[in-house]
């Protein structure tokens, strides 16, 4: 899916979005037991730091109990299957705002035990929603794909400059400690990278290398740029399939077509 | 509305920039309060200190005869399924559990590095955020014994590098009535 024009970029984004807010909002309501009284995701301890006090509290404490949460959940999921299947009009709009609040509350309700993922999603639908929903003007629309285009740029650039000034990343043991932990790894990359360090050594710096060249991918031919692009998107689908990662996949999957929209309108 | 979206993006990306770096993300500044509604992400994953190792939770209750029973290790993380890739819910709590915990080493990284007395650390541990979320897991499962009265929580981190294991206590808790 090439995006054409920007209400084509913005179609497809929210689409994406739309499958990983899906996801996510499922994901949640499974795991719901935890939002009760006294259990670890309960909002009077992951909330106890927030913005809860005074006359809001009442408001706040229905929002994130487990029924508020479920709610929030199975509204998003409605507006996201509507999103998936409606075509871009005054409807479509309105439906996009509506997700905007819905994950604007539910955002902050994750702040603590939120992820990068749960940061990239909400970042592009807090931007197009600003930018598409009702404003008609293409250059304030650019502003927003710009704007996403550069952050995805941007967490290449930081991910691999900070790991490039990492020791562990450097002398390749990273991937080894990584992917030899019950948390991101599995029985199969802990005896894979174990035997091996020179696998692991090249395994880190092939991270680095794709992290810190992909920007520059966008002032070459668009072979090497569609190269780049396929390379990104399966160093996000491998983060899901070796670690369990499912929705980063999504959220950065939802920032492409910016980036491929600037590329062909402006750089090509 | 061009200029002042245009002004207001442009912000949010030299924020983010700035975000990345840790000093500005503890002291007070435009920055922080600019991100009020947690919208500047962090974008360094795994780095530059890769999270390593697999932190393990273990417990055990004291009777009223103040007996003890044996340890038993709460399982914080499953095991990896092939369609995690698709579906991982579980996630979402190991995540909640993994800040929790992040939280809790770096009070008592604090604790040697500033050599803070052991009681004023535990005074301000145990109404910590990250204290309190791994407290309520530990005490939302079944008592050891029918007549426990008070559980106590252990820490301990491991890695798994060259083919050698490695295990390291972090914290011991005081006992909690149940």
């Amino acid at each position: 899916m090439i995006p054409k024009d920007l209400q084509s970029v913005y179609h497809i984004t929210l689409m994406i979005l739309a499958i990983g807010y899906i996801i996510k909002s499922l994901e949640t309501i499974a795991i719901s037991k935890t939002f009760l009284p006294r259990q670890p995701n309960d909002w009077d301890l992951v909330g106890m730091d927030s913005l809860q006090t005074g006359k809001a509290y009442p408001l706040f404490k229905t929002l994130y109990s487990r029924k508020g949460v479920i709610t929030l959940c199975i509204l998003t999921i409605l507006i996201s299957l509507y999103l998936l299947l409606a075509p871009v009009n005054i409807y479509f709009n309105l439906l996009v705002l509506l997700l905007f609040v819905l994950q604007f509350i539910l955002h902050h309700r994750q702040e603590f035990g939120g992820d990068g993922a749960d940061q990239m999603s909400f970042l592009v639908l807090t931007t197009f929603t600003i930018c598409f929903t009702f404003i008609t003007d293409s250059r304030v629309h650019t502003i927003g794909v710009v704007f996403v285009a550069a952050q995805l740029i941007l967490s290449y650039i930081i991910s691999g400059g900070a790991k490039l000034i990492s020791t562990e990343w450097r002398n390749g043991t990273a991937v080894q400690g990584i992917l030899s932990s019950y948390t991101y790894g599995t029985e199969f990359t802990k005896v894979l990278f174990n035997k091996s360090l020179f696998l692991s050594r090249i395994m880190c710096w092939m991270v680095v290398a794709v992290e810190l060249l992909f920007p520059m991918a966008l002032f070459f031919t668009d072979t090497v740029f569609y190269s780049a692009v396929i390379m990104g998107i399966l160093l996000h689908l491998s983060i899901g399939v070796v670690m369990g990662l499912n929705d980063f996949v999504w959220s950065f999957l939802a920032a492409y077509p910016s980036l491929i929209f600037i590329y062909i309108t402006y750089i090509h | 509305m061009v200029y002042f979206l245009g002004f207001f993006f442009s912000t949010w990306f030299v924020f983010t920039i700035i975000w990345q770096f840790d000093p500005f993300r503890k002291k007070p500044s435009i920055v922080r309060l600019f991100n009020t509604f947690n919208i500047l992400p962090i974008w360094t994953f795994f780095a530059p200190r890769p999270g390593m190792s697999d932190t393990h939770l273990l417990y055990r209750d004291k009777d009223g005869s103040g007996e003890l029973s044996e340890w038993k290790e709460i399982p914080v993380f499953e095991q990896r399924k092939f369609f995690h890739f698709i579906w991982n819910p579980l996630k979402r709590n190991n995540k909640l559990i993994v800040d929790a915990l992040s939280q809790v080493k770096s009070y008592k990284m604090i604790q040697e590095e500033k050599s803070v007395d052991e009681e004023v650390f535990q005074q301000h541990l145990t109404i910590s955020k990250g204290y309190l979320v791994i407290l309520s897991l530990v005490v939302s499962f079944p008592k050891c014994k029918a007549d426990s009265v008070a559980r106590q929580f252990i820490i301990a981190d491991t890695t798994f590098l060259g083919g050698k294991r490695d295990f390291k206590p972090l914290l011991s808790s005081p006992y909690h009535q149940l």
